[in-house]
């Protein structure tokens, strides 16, 4: 798999020169995420709304229709030009649409992520140096078909559980307190450092220090918080330190670039179940982000090999 | 740091860390013959907040402790009962749902996983039994045990032990595989749980003979993870268990979301399971259970000098037949709380008073406070008139007496009184200090760094963890960190280093409130946004409310915000309790006590004192109102209590 960066702050310049044949998004909660949207009006032949229905039927839909694996491969040919809008859609959506581009044997899908300008605090009041932030409402663990593991086949085979980490600390708290059972397995933290801005990752590592302390974290990584081939590597790398006979884990609790990253990096190697996902589906409060800071396009071009 | 065996002691506070083999591990508790696991044969539900150690014992109930290589099993001793232990895995389970099977489907492919997980657990406890060389020999048919029976639910099922532990991982394997694949996967055979089982312990009774009267239990821990559907399947399970198979489930508050099974009857109680709370039953005697559980602690770790420093040997603590022992004899519980109070001194109100006359900060603010108040009366009396060494609790208590208007030359008689040994408005149960003290003594600490002393000793952990035992371990565990060294015989942690843990410790659990469920986030903004509206009323200089730790609310809540406070109690954030004191025409209704190991963390009481009655659109706005919604809450009461001191962050 090889995967191509492209960022600018200047998208307006850069951004309309290119084409898609096809274009799927999620709803915007912010101003990037309508910069998204109205970028893809200009880029995109097509344009389909796409979910995850985590509450109901556990499908994607597609227009608002539910959409099994095999319709949304049928959506998808060879040599289309195909773009994933990564700022409104989840990282579940994400996950689903680049394995149905893998199963169709799509040459190759882009990647569209805009950074925030800033996020949205918490609270205001007047108490300055709080670290949370408000990026999601309810969230709960839950596997995802097609990536479901059940743990209690690794009982007596611990392997390695490896985090991304970003600004909610709440997301890993959550995790030990729904998991369970990972108390004997390596435990991998990855943070995106150095972050979206100056100082960012400080956030990030002072909301999750505590957990990273009482669960004995045996290895803290870094890789740059808008680097999807970075994070590719990196899980790779942890992957062939086992030989690929260990079972491994992965949490997208951190930034979506290293959700994008996760996601190829399941589809590369979630068959048999060699590697899984725990997820907790964040639902994402409105207005979690201001303004807009770089546009990256990720080019991912699949080895079918 | 130096090697320190005592931090150590206590670093494990959760039953994951712990492994599944407690042997050596597990103080029973002193409520364990009320259980009546022996005698009475019909579902438990047990039930109680995070950290009591309802996993703890239904791990040391299971095979993996009562089978221990660790033990000497014979013939005779095998336990009646083999606990069969299985944690509902949520993050599977849940996605158990959806389009790509049907409701029935679903069901079935429910049960085939929870057979195949009880049908592991189940061979593994025979395996386990028949491991070593001397149980070989003692239970030599466990090797011959021929289980062809399996066969009559899926021909490719081997008939011996082992070939079938194996077969059991597969089947797993190939559900999660199909689970991932429905449509081009091989869909396995789903087994029928209960059919299964069944002939499983049957075939095992009539070729094992020593297992002829035993009953398996199942404890299904975690069941308020579970999906609707799969309570219904549950529900159906104890409703129907019998010998040789009884299955039991733990849950948290409230966790039980329907007593419905999958026909048409309901589950119902006691006909059809008992209750047994362990919080309750813990509570009536944690003083106890927690000096005790310090005792073996050190105990294990080698630390305090020696066993004899310890008045009980971990062998009894270990043996349920002596509960009695310990529960019954008072000499008893005076030595193992002394053991405690020794190494965790605490320090009387009286002690405390002295310390902070003697105390420049805490002077200083205590002169400013009695300052304060004297202004306002347009007094020209001395504040230093006020602060009398022989009478300090009383000295302590008139900063807020003059906040209420109480005259100074009347209180200074009072002083005076109180000073002679007279009888005196300060002394007594009703007294000014019985009401004030504690108030004055956290609003004079409030501004400061450093935690409050009332926050040491062991009198206070108990308090501050409520019959939590993990809350318990954390602050005895940061006490010895903070000490930095394994005491010496006789040697106590200082009561400044204690608060100092318990502070840190309640930081870390405040924390950890957002790992509460679906809802941690909302519920880690009402213990911030409530801890910030007591601490604003524990800033009042008058203390006329004082120690306001818990709230009523004044009418019904609408479904969103009483499902955030069913939550609040389901995660032990609040507890409940029956209305006391209601004013007006109100009907009696239910209290809502903040956990008290939140209190160090806002520099509130630990106590229940003045409660806090919320209108609903308050008690609406705390449990699902918007960021804007909580500010502008906490600027009304802020305004309200004209509070201009230092304000923790909200988060």
């Amino acid at each position: 798999m090889r995967i191509r960066t492209f960022s600018t702050i200047d998208a307006q310049q850069t951004l309309p020169a290119l084409q898609w044949d096809l274009a799927f998004h999620g709803d915007a909660v912010d101003v990037r995420g309508e910069a998204a949207l109205a970028m893809l009006k200009a880029t995109a032949k097509e344009q389909v709304p796409c979910g995850y229905d985590i509450r109901g039927s556990r499908t994607l839909r597609l227009n608002g229709a539910k959409t099994t694996r095999k319709e949304l491969a049928a959506q998808l040919k060879p040599a289309q030009q195909v773009l994933l809008e990564a700022t409104t859609l989840g990282f579940v959506e994400l996950l689903h649409l680049l394995r149905a581009a893998h199963d169709q044997r799509v040459e190759g899908v882009d990647l569209l992520y805009v950074e925030p300008q800033e996020y949205r605090r918490v609270v205001t009041l007047d108490t300055p140096g709080i670290r949370e932030f408000s990026l999601s409402a309810s969230r709960r663990f839950e596997g995802v078909q097609g990536f479901v593991t059940d743990l209690s086949l690794f009982e007596n085979r611990p392997g390695r559980f490896v985090t991304f980490l970003g600004y909610e600390g709440a997301r890993l708290v959550q995790a030990y307190e729904q998991l369970g059972g990972l108390t004997q397995w390596s435990k991998y933290a990855i943070f995106g450092i150095p972050g979206y801005a100056p100082g960012w990752e400080i956030n990030a590592l002072a909301n999750n220090v505590a957990s990273l302390e009482k669960h004995k974290f045996d290895s803290v990584q870094y890789c740059p918080a808008s680097a999807v081939s970075g994070a590719y590597q990196l899980l790779e790398s942890i992957f062939s330190e086992g030989g690929g006979e260990v079972p491994m884990i992965v949490a997208p609790l951190g930034t979506k670039p290293h959700g994008i990253a996760t996601a190829l990096f399941l589809i590369e190697h979630a068959s048999y179940q060699e590697t899984s996902l725990v997820y907790d589906h964040p639902e994402r409060s409105l207005n979690r982000s201001q303004q807009v800071r770089r546009w990256h396009l990720y080019r991912v071009k699949f080895d079918y090999r | 740091m130096m090697a320190q065996f005592a931090v150590h002691a206590f670093a494990k506070n959760r039953a994951e860390e712990l492994g599944f083999d407690l042997t050596d591990l597990f103080v029973v508790p002193l409520f364990f013959d009320k259980l009546a696991l022996h005698e009475v044969r019909k579902p438990l539900l047990i039930e109680g907040g995070r950290g009591c150690g309802k996993t703890t014992l239904l791990r040391y109930l299971s095979h993996q402790t009562q089978l221990s290589p660790k033990r000497t099993i014979t013939r005779d001793n095998l336990p009646k009962e083999i606990g069969l232990y299985l944690r509902a895995d949520t993050q599977y389970l849940r996605a158990f749902a959806g389009d790509a099977l049907n409701d029935k489907d679903w069901q079935r492919a429910f049960e085939h996983s929870l057979c195949l997980s009880i049908l592991g657990e189940l061979l593994s406890s025979l395996a386990l039994l028949g491991e070593g060389s001397e149980r070989k020999v003692a239970f030599a048919e466990i090797e011959a045990l021929d289980l062809g029976i399996m066969r009559d639910f899926d021909e490719a099922a081997p008939a011996t032990l082992s070939a079938l532990q194996a077969y059991v991982n597969r089947q797993k394997n190939r559900l999660a595989t199909w689970l991932n694949n429905p449509d081009d996967e091989v869909r396995p055979r789903l087994l029928p749980l209960k059919q299964v089982l069944l002939a499983t312990i049957g075939a095992m009774r009539q070729q094992l003979p020593f297992l002829t009267e035993h009953v398996f239990f199942v404890f299904i821990d975690e069941y308020e993870n579970l999906l609707q559907y799969q309570m219904q399947v549950i529900n159906t399970l104890l409703k129907h268990s019998e010998p040789p198979l009884i299955f039991h489930v733990a849950t948290k508050r409230n966790g039980m979301a329907t007593r419905a099974t999958l026909g048409t009857e309901q589950l119902q109680e006691p006909a059809d399971y008992r209750k047994f709370d362990v919080e309750e039953h813990l509570a009536k005697d944690f003083e106890l259970f927690a000096a005790e559980l310090f005792c073996f602690r050190m105990d294990q770790r080698g630390t305090g000098g020696g066993g004899e420093q310890f008045p009980v040997s971990a062998k009894v603590l270990m043996d349920p037949k002596k509960i009695g022992l310990r529960r019954d004899d008072a000499d008893y519980r005076r030595r193992v709380r002394a053991v405690v109070d020794r190494v965790l001194p605490g320090m009387t109100t009286d002690e405390l008073a002295r310390f902070i006359l003697k105390d420049a900060p805490l002077r200083g603010r205590l002169v400013k406070i009695i300052a304060e108040g004297l202004a306002i009366q347009r007094s020209t009396l001395a504040p230093e008139a006020f602060l009398r060494e022989r009478v300090a609790t009383a000295s302590i208590c008139c900063g807020a007496l003059l906040h209420q208007g109480k005259k100074g030359n009347v209180l200074l008689e009072e002083l005076d009184k109180q000073e002679r040994g007279e009888k005196s408005s300060f002394a007594g149960d009703g007294g000014w200090i019985h009401h004030y003290l504690a108030g004055c003594i956290l609003h004079l600490y409030l501004p400061l760094q450093r935690p409050c002393l009332l926050y040491a000793g062991f009198d206070a952990f108990l308090k501050l963890s409520r019959g939590n035992v993990r809350h318990f371990l954390e602050l005895c565990h940061l006490s010895m960190v903070e000490l930095d060294h394994d005491p010496k015989p006789d040697e106590s942690v200082p009561p400044e280093k204690q608060a100092s843990a318990a502070r840190t410790a309640s930081a870390l659990f405040v924390k950890e409130s957002q790992g509460s469920g679906d809802e941690g986030n909302r519920l880690f903004l009402v213990v911030n946004t409530l801890g910030q509206i007591f601490r604003f009323s524990q800033n009042r200089p008058s203390q006329s409310e004082a120690e306001r730790t818990h709230f009523s609310i004044d009418s019904a809540l609408p479904r969103d915000a009483e499902a955030i406070l069913q939550e609040c109690v389901k995660w032990s954030i609040l507890f409940v309790a029956p209305e006391t004191k209601v004013k007006d025409e109100r009907f009696e209704g239910e209290e809502y006590i903040l956990n008290p190991i939140y209190a160090p963390y806002f520099g509130i009481s630990y106590n229940k004192g003045r409660k806090l009655e919320l209108t609903t659109q308050a008690a609406i706005e705390l449990l699902t109102g918007t960021r804007d919604n909580l500010d502008k809450l906490l600027r009304n009461y802020k305004n309200r209590w004209s509070v201009t001191d230092d304000q923790l962050p909200l988060i």
